[in-house]
């Protein structure tokens, strides 16, 4: 039956004996390409992955072929009945943040429930219609189950559910009653969980004060797993932490949020806090900050973060509940500040430029400003001579000439190549001479002969001499045989450069020029 | 050259090469260089007309070319021998698609005109043509030709490497 869908033969299927079902996802929007649609399947499955209910094997990327990068679709394979419920609710979740057209296809043995949709409603009604298909006892268990993470013991109104439930299914008393034993877990009431997760906590806090941060974290799987809400637990927190009466503002996050992804299903129902009356939240810390450093910190030694680093950030994103915007512009001060701005009065995208320049590369770096001076200035490509050149906006000289002089230690950049140029005088053959774009022999000042280099005998390396780069290719019509720069270009750009840096005021004539 | 009167236009050069009469379609290729920099009077192209021919004009020439000769001739196929095989010199070039008279330097100056091989035979790039020939009496004699153009002519493959520059800008565009 998988043969129908494309790859499904591809991504070996889970031979599992205890799968009960199939989840086949797949984008078919056409608005997405290739790339995209990856993105979103990954995305899905790492969220899936994220949640820890699935072992990895379960969860398999449909491809065309064997061989391309880009998948399709997912698949998982489902051994619990509540593991649908997730993934429809995962799903659910991403089609309200981006409604793309996808096909749903469950497979329950010889049933297949087919559905295609961008609206994350339509899967609203799958649950139900699932729970018929599925083996008793299974369910009954999750039901169980998911009633014991809400509030930890199972309330009148949900006894009663379940008892409705066991008739419906026919399941016998006492297997539903050893399900619902299995379901709760050693401490059967509310009250006997809150009184447990009181004892660690105060156990915790003798052992010291403030609490690590892995303690913390192990705090909060503990009253998962015991079905206690975020709001329970922070109450008995706060208790405990005022009762010490220790400094607590350095602890980070006693967790007062709700765990939105990690809680799963259960996060559907207001969380039921019947017995402790729930205590005011401390308010929401700001965790720009803290992300702000993370960033800092995944993009300390490189430009490109690794797909690691990014999953982290994307995380601590979701989790910190950051609107993707924010996080952007937060991003990208951090990395102007690490790695030089890339300001723009014409909106040039320098990115590529000042990944170049990072990475040493810098003929391309030498190219790459070519083109992005041609791009802004000249409509159609061509060389730039004096008058277009002086439309070249203050801010991009300067973002061109602060980049090209952070990774070259002030060798290169315009900047550079104006104090030579005021060193020898602001004369234009001596400059030319100077930076070696050219080679002469002057007499008595005056040159003589002068031979100009192509432009492949630059010298593309740190240990040029002063101003050797960027080079002026923007302006030559040719370049392979020889690299000619016009002298009337030279006196065009450093006027322009002396207007947007006022403070660079000519310096007096040094007694190296004569 | 009979370009003063006649406007040609890209069907002339459709009906040209598809025709397979390549010298003709050079010489329009020409024309339709010439009037796209405005250089009609002069009747030759020099490197800032090159440098600044508009990208949509090398274009197209170069895909009407391209495909009336399955990728033989045109400036992308002369691009890629220029780039791969000559580590862009462009006398290597001249060299490499038979435009000089031998391959030794001592015999290696280009071809009249008239000797090129206008046939689906002739190497890979070695047409157009007609753009690079063109040359005032002056470039031609300071090359050690006789005032005819580019025949018998050293050296001074300054245009051909403007047009290479100029294709690679306008492919990053």
């Amino acid at each position: 039956m998988t043969q129908a869908y494309p790859g499904a033969a591809v991504g070996a299927i889970v031979g599992a004996t205890d799968a009960i079902a199939k989840v086949v996802v797949q984008w078919v929007d056409a608005a997405l390409d290739v790339h995209d649609r990856d993105g979103e399947v990954r995305l899905l499955g790492d969220r899936l992955q994220k949640l820890g209910m699935l072992p990895a094997a379960r969860i398999t990327y449909l491809k065309e072929t064997a061989d391309t990068q880009h998948c399709l679709g997912l698949q998982v394979t489902i051994t619990e009945p509540e593991q649908i419920r997730v993934c429809l609710r995962l799903l659910y979740d991403r089609l309200l943040e981006s409604p793309l057209e996808c096909r749903l296809q469950i497979l329950l043995r010889a049933v297949r429930l087919q559905l295609q949709t961008r609206n994350g409603e339509d899967l609203l009604v799958l649950p139900n219609a699932i729970e018929t298909l599925l083996p008793a006892r299974q369910i009954f268990q999750a039901r169980a189950e998911a009633y014991a993470l809400q509030g930890g013991e199972h309330s009148p109104v949900e006894k009663t559910n379940l008892e409705l439930l066991r008739y419906r299914l026919n399941l016998p008393q006492e297997e539903a009653d050893y399900l619902i034993s299995r379901a709760l877990g050693p401490y059967l009431d509310r009250q006997a969980k809150l009184r447990k997760y009181r004892e660690v906590l105060t156990a915790e806090l003798d052992r010291g004060n403030p609490l690590s941060e892995a303690t913390w974290a192990e705090l909060r799987t503990l009253y998962q797993s015991l079905g206690l809400t975020p709001a329970d637990a922070s109450a008995i927190d706060e208790e405990n932490i005022t009762r010490f009466q220790l400094d607590t503002t350095q602890v980070q996050a006693p967790e007062p949020k709700e765990p939105g992804e990690n809680s799963g299903g259960a996060s559907e129902l207001p969380p039921t806090a019947p017995m402790a009356p729930p205590p005011p939240l401390p308010p929401l810390p700001d965790y720009s900050d803290r992300y702000r450093q993370e960033f800092a910190e995944a993009i300390a030694h490189t430009l490109y973060p690794s797909e690691f680093d990014r999953g982290r950030l994307e995380q601590a994103r979701r989790l910190w509940e950051l609107a993707p915007d924010s996080v952007q512009v937060m991003e990208q001060d951090i990395t102007a500040e690490r790695y030089g701005p890339i300001d723009s009065a014409q909106g040039v995208d320098y990115r590529r430029l000042r990944q170049l320049l990072w990475s040493g590369q810098w003929e391309m770096a030498d190219q790459e400003t070519e083109r992005l001076l041609l791009t802004a200035l000249s409509p159609d490509m061509g060389p730039l001579d004096s008058e277009t050149l002086v439309q070249l906006p203050c801010l991009d000289l300067h973002t061109l000439d602060a980049l090209w002089r952070r990774y070259s230690q002030d060798r290169f950049g315009f900047k550079a190549q104006y104090l030579v140029y005021c060193q020898v005088q602001q004369r234009a053959d001596e400059f030319l001479q100077t930076v070696a774009w050219q080679q002469g022999i002057s007499i008595a000042n005056v040159n003589v002969l002068t031979r100009r280099k192509a432009y492949r005998d630059l010298q593309f390396d740190l240990a040029a001499p002063v101003g050797h780069l960027p080079s002026w290719r923007w302006g030559c019509e040719a370049l392979e045989q020889e690299y000619a720069v016009s002298e009337g270009l030279v006196d065009a750009l450093f006027a322009h450069v002396e207007k947007c840096m006022p403070d660079l005021s000519p310096p007096p004539p040094s007694p190296l020029a004569a | 050259m009979q370009t003063e009167a006649v406007q040609w236009s890209y069907q002339d050069l459709d009906l040209l090469l598809g025709q397979e009469e390549w010298q003709a379609a050079d010489q329009v290729t020409l024309a339709l260089m010439l009037a796209a920099t405005h250089r009609e009077a002069e009747g030759w192209l020099d490197e800032g007309a090159i440098a600044r021919i508009p990208c949509e004009v090398l274009n197209q020439l170069d895909q009407h070319w391209m495909r009336y000769s399955n990728g033989r001739f045109g400036f992308t196929a002369q691009q890629q021998i220029y780039r791969q095989r000559c580590g862009k010199e462009a006398f290597a070039f001249s060299r490499e698609v038979e435009w000089t008279v031998a391959r030794f330097r001592l015999f290696g100056f280009f071809k009249f005109y008239n000797f090129l091989n206008f046939s689906l035979d002739a190497p890979q790039g070695h047409l157009p043509a007609l753009w690079f020939w063109h040359l005032p009496w002056y470039r031609s004699w300071r090359m050690g030709g006789i005032g005819t153009g580019r025949g018998a002519a050293f050296g001074d493959a300054h245009l051909f490497d403007a047009l290479m520059l100029r294709l690679e800008r306008c492919q990053s565009l």
